[in-house]
């Protein structure tokens, strides 16, 4: 009887995830630096993505990631595990000034995830370069999850293949 | 020494015999004997709803956010193969089977020094591996639990987790309670599964002004002299390596 209601009470609650009242933001990139094994991503948004509730930065969220498809699996939804990708959490980069876009920063790891999406592994040089020997640009999304809420995704932000390829090879 | 298999004609293989080298009897000088170099394990378990979806709610990634912040904070140890993460749900370090497979695994040797972050149920259950791990003779050295949950009958009716109330075997044990101002939803709900009320036994036992959902949060709040459970988390790890 208990796990009846328990249930019921789930679903119920399940039916009230809410859509987020903020468009899919549109993202640009704008540089790509490797500092050691983390490459910092700093792209631009339409969105202000750490405040889609307007409470504030941070508040009401739980986590926000950027993600960047380094193999041929771009399916980028949170229950999947991306076997090669570039992933790390959205920072701001500063104050937006009045009707400029907003900047962010994220510290990637070039990484191998596993099946479980349990562990990762730093891809090496040698292997980045076989992964992205044959494309021109990688493309990458965020998404941001809060209590209560679907996962809020973007529209895609591509990559230039040869930005990232200089930072792999560029000398330690 | 692995014997080398061969595969005659036939399709029929067999084990060459081989045997081990020995060292002269009358050679008495010192021999270099590998050992493997310290390496730090971080379980980061979360909660309902975090790796998987809880009845249709999640994923959110709620320890997740935790343990990308943290990696970034050992990025040199990690590049040294000191450092290990795993992301662990709170049901798959229930059951003996669950603790071979996604825990037991990964650890290299016994005395390697593991640290634990549980959310949510995930700090129930993490609390309850700290005890067993510790009784199959681990090295349990930080446990730190973040808002955990796990009292109340219905959740346990309807959740992977231990019955019974833990008694956490670690080093170091830090417990932090969620006291949000603005409550949200998930309050509601972690007051559903009934937190677990910590009166005694961490080393640390503080409240932080945030939701119970907000992992994050709960891990890099100032909590003790202005120090964090991440600061204080990472402070443990580096006296490790001192």
């Amino acid at each position: 009887m208990s796990r009846l209601i328990i249930c019921v009470l789930l679903i119920v609650c399940s039916g009230c995830a809410k859509d987020h009242s903020k468009p899919a933001a549109n993202l640009s990139f704008v540089s790509v630096k490797r500092e050691r094994t983390l490459y910092d991503i700093r792209y631009q948004t339409d969105v202000d993505v750490l405040d889609l509730f307007d409470q504030g930065q941070r508040k009401g969220m739980i986590a926000g990631f950027l993600t960047c498809a380094l193999g041929d699996d771009h399916d980028f939804s949170i229950e999947k595990a991306m076997q090669f990708s570039a992933v790390g959490l959205i920072e701001s980069d500063g104050e937006p000034r009045p009707g400029e876009k907003f900047s962010y920063l994220t510290s990637a790891f070039l990484v191998e995830t596993s099946s479980n999406r349990s562990s990762q592994r730093y891809l090496s040089r040698l292997e980045l370069n076989d992964l992205l020997s044959n494309k021109s640009q990688i493309p990458c999304k965020l998404f941001v999850t809060a209590f209560g809420y679907k996962t809020y995704y973007s529209n895609t932000m591509n990559i230039p293949t040869a930005e990232l390829l200089r930072e792999i090879n560029k000398p330690e | 020494m692995t014997a080398e298999t061969v595969t005659c004609a036939k399709g029929n293989t067999y084990k060459l015999h081989k045997e081990h080298t020995l060292t002269d009897k009358k050679d008495v000088s010192a021999k270099p004997v590998p050992v493997e170099s310290t390496k730090a394990i971080v379980l980061f378990i979360g909660g309902a709803g975090d790796k998987e979806s809880y009845y249709f709610s999640g994923p959110y990634g709620n320890i997740l956010a935790a343990r990308a912040a943290f990696d970034k904070r050992n990025e040199s140890l990690s590049a040294e193969g000191r450092y290990r993460s795993e992301w662990l749900g709170y049901n798959e370090v229930r059951g003996k089977q669950d603790i071979q497979r996604y825990v037991l695994s990964l650890i290299p040797y016994k005395s390697c020094p593991i640290y634990i972050v549980g959310h949510s149920l995930g700090g129930w259950n993490g609390a309850h591996l700290t005890k067993l791990m510790s009784d199959w003779g681990y090295r349990m050295q930080m446990l730190i639990t973040l808002d955990p949950v796990g009292e109340g009958a219905l959740v346990w009716i309807g959740s992977d987790i231990y019955r019974q109330r833990p008694d956490p075997v670690a080093v170091e044990w830090i417990n932090i309670k969620a006291t949000p101002t603005n409550r949200n939803s998930s309050d509601g709900v972690a007051d559903f599964g009934e937190k677990w009320i910590v009166s005694c036994g961490p080393s640390l036992n503080v409240n932080v002004d945030t939701s119970h959902a907000n992992a994050l949060e709960l891990f890099v709040a100032p909590i003790s002299g202005g120090n964090s459970a991440s600061d204080l988390l990472m402070a443990a790890i580096m006296k490790e390596f001192s």
